[in-house]
């Protein structure tokens, strides 16, 4: 029983950890670590509910943890981080290509974004829910969901306006 | 969907990179797993502890009599009218359960301070007892049964006759 739940959960886990990584990554603002945390804490939790989610929808659950857990961080004061002598992760030199500096640059706009707006922007426009849907994950009225989102939009309008120029 | 929402959307999806789940990942996650699985022991012992605790706590502060729990000795029986001077209508309610065999038994003659002991005291005057309580078991039908009785009952012996009176004079 415990074996069979554990090799499906490892299962979802590997085959889905690359596209949650990424999702966390961006509710969070583009911080590789941030990212992990809120991605081990989702599916931790998941454990704990798989034998009956697992027939069911497992990473819409991991989705709405993730979500939900990311739109409260803001309220964190301390995230666990020490100072070090030498920094951790260096840059590549192969890191310096257009892919990447688009990316650097969606995560630096996404991580100016207030979390509620961040994750209702995600979730609109990379997991394409509709706004139905994202009230629901993010466990709030339609009307507040709309207004995250279109404010989301705004500020990332102004933001990105020289990397996404304005067709006409 | 306008162009800067769908440039927003391919560079969110453009931007992700294939990142394997390696097995530092696997530990990592396993090792929160057994965290949270003793954070939920602790906290649920903590409940249980906790709730036993007040139970514990209220049951000590409940109002506790042990002498409540005794059982109770049967209510005592009413004292049977053992005298016509005892004023007041409670003759006619006790009047009823005592009989004239329960005030000759033997029980009653040893002095037990029950209630049939005083009915033996009261066994001296026996006849007075006794026709007190022939008149009141009968119940007063009407106004001429009150007049009849009103020697025995002082009490209510004035205001029958005044009843009376007044109602076998009202009819005219």
């Amino acid at each position: 029983m415990e074996q069979s739940r554990a090799e499906g959960f490892d299962g979802f886990v590997a085959a889905r950890w690359s596209a949650l990584f990424h999702l966390a990554r961006l509710l969070v603002g583009g911080d590789r670590h941030r990212a992990e945390d809120l991605l081990q804490e989702a599916l931790v939790k998941l454990w704990f509910v798989w034998p009956r989610i697992a027939d069911e929808a497992p990473e819409a659950y991991v989705r709405k943890v993730m979500v939900r857990a990311a739109a409260r961080s803001a309220r964190r004061r301390w995230w666990g981080e020490r100072p070090v002598e030498q920094l951790p992760d260096l840059p590549a030199a192969g890191d310096v290509s257009a892919a990447v500096v688009e990316r650097s640059r969606l995560e630096a706009a996404l991580a100016q974004l207030p979390p509620r707006q961040r994750a209702a922007v995600v979730l609109r426009y990379y997991q394409d829910l509709s706004e139905k849907q994202v009230a629901e994950v993010l466990g709030c009225p339609l009307g507040t969901a709309r207004s995250h989102a279109s404010r989301g939009v705004a500020r990332l309008r102004r933001i990105l306006s020289d990397v996404i120029e304005p067709v006409g | 969907m306008d162009h800067f929402e769908r440039e927003l959307a391919r560079m969110m999806r453009d931007s992700q990179e294939y990142t394997p789940f390696e097995a530092e990942h696997g530990a990592r996650l396993r090792a929160g797993v057994r965290a949270h699985r003793r954070v939920r022991t602790v906290r649920r012992t903590a409940g249980s502890v906790l709730a036993v605790a007040g139970l514990g706590i209220g049951f000590f502060l409940l109002p506790h009599d042990p002498g409540e729990n005794r059982p109770q000795a049967p209510h005592p029986q009413p004292i049977p009218a053992t005298s016509p001077a005892s004023p007041g209508p409670t003759p006619t309610g006790t009047a009823a359960p005592p009989s004239p065999t329960s005030s000759g038994s033997p029980t009653g003659a040893a002095g037990e301070p029950t209630a049939p002991a005083t009915t033996s005291t009261a066994t001296s005057d026996a006849p007075s007892a006794t026709s007190t309580a022939t008149h009141t078991e009968a119940p007063p039908p009407d106004n001429s049964t009150a007049t009849s009785t009103a020697p025995a009952t002082p009490t209510n012996t004035p205001s029958n006759l005044e009843a009376s009176s007044s109602g076998s004079a009202d009819p005219g």
